[in-house]
């Protein structure tokens, strides 16, 4: 890898890690979620000097093309990430059927009280 | 509480061509009733229309689906301490005239759960793909319950208090629609479900519930559900 390809990968990264970071700071983000991403950031940034670590392992692993065991590494921990999504999303829909339920029941009672429906 | 027995529930969305019509055959034929309409988020009169006809509306503040509306219906009935409840579709394809075979069903086989079938002693057409599902589906929960149950899918139901204070908690009811795995479930709770005759009409202009989604989708969403009814631990 020449230098100026470490350097940019490193930026990338770095950018990455940043523009989460801020979000978080401004409560656009909320910390448990943006941990997974945290860890991409980190991954992309340590990427940039990853074949010193991936090509002899590649080579053990019998992988004649070393990067394509980034790109399994790399696609296993967006699985784990979008399976979390998954739960949360799950998690939410159960709530949000339980919260208008039950809005809409409180409803019903609070305008029989007022007089307004039979 | 006396005449308090029974309330018949029906999940609206944008119902506004049938409802008036489907409330005014209830009060016909089972007078006693109170009739809750759960509106789902209609965007047309529907809501307007029942409240003219002087029976309970709930609005859902936005689409939830038809099981979730049924089950608004439930923890209703369950709050407000009735003994039954019949569920019934807005659309007009359940005769409210059948109310009465669901009744007589009920006391004659001392359940807790009468499905009404479209297919016993009477002639449905359903399209193919509907049919080889509920053949299939059937088939499993017979294997499983050893009842017989020839139409799964059907929303006119009658039910006993037990029933559906259980149905009303939690995530005992799906959002979507329930089909063979709440059977199989009343039925590892110890329920008594059985079928009773009634009449459907065919609305052409509408579509059925199923036919929307992808056939393959339902299918095997079916099929995981059954799985996981059969693997989950009977919980307290």
């Amino acid at each position: 890898m020449s230098f100026g390809l470490r350097v940019t990968i490193f930026l990338l990264g770095l950018t990455l890690f940043l523009i989460i970071f801020e979000m978080v700071r401004r409560k656009k983000f909320r910390e448990e979620i943006s941990i997974a991403w945290f860890v991409v950031g980190i991954a992309l940034m340590a990427s940039s000097v990853a074949d010193i670590v991936v090509d002899p392992l590649a080579r053990k692993l019998g992988i004649g093309y070393p990067p394509a065991l980034v790109f399994v590494w790399v696609i296993f921990f967006l699985i784990l990430a979008l399976i979390y999504f998954s739960y949360v999303i799950s998690d939410l829909k159960g709530k949000v059927k339980e919260l208008s339920q039950k809005v809409a029941l409180l409803e019903y009672e609070l305008e029989k009280k007022s007089g307004r429906k039979t | 509480m006396d005449d308090r027995r029974y309330l018949v529930i029906i999940p609206a969305l944008n119902e506004e061509a049938t409802i008036e019509e489907v409330i005014r055959e209830i009060k016909i034929h089972l007078p006693a009733a109170d009739i809750l309409v759960i509106n789902d988020g209609s965007t047309d009169r529907t809501a307007a229309i029942a409240l003219r006809q002087g029976v309970i509306v709930i609005d859902l503040p936005f689409n939830l689906g038809y099981g979730a509306a049924l089950q608004t219906g439930f923890r209703f009935a369950d709050k407000e301490g009735y003994e039954s409840v019949i569920t019934i579709d807005a659309d007009g394809q359940h005769v409210p005239s059948s109310i009465e075979s669901l009744l007589t069903t009920m006391e004659r086989e001392a359940a807790h759960v009468v499905i009404g079938s479209r297919f016993i002693g009477g002639q449905y057409r359903t399209g193919i793909a509907r049919k080889i599902g509920i053949w299939l589906f059937s088939r499993i929960a017979r294997l499983y319950t050893g009842i017989n149950i020839t139409d799964p899918t059907s929303g006119f139901q009658l039910l006993k208090r037990e029933v559906f204070s259980y149905l009303a908690e939690g995530d005992n009811y799906p959002l979507d629609y329930p089909d063979v795995n709440i059977i199989m479930i009343l039925h590892k709770k110890k329920f008594k479900v059985v079928e009773a005759p009634v009449v459907m009409v065919n609305n052409p202009q509408k579509k059925s519930m199923h036919s929307g989604l992808n056939p393959i989708f339902y299918i095997t969403k079916m099929v995981l559900a059954i799985i996981m009814v059969m693997m989950r631990r009977e919980e307290k």
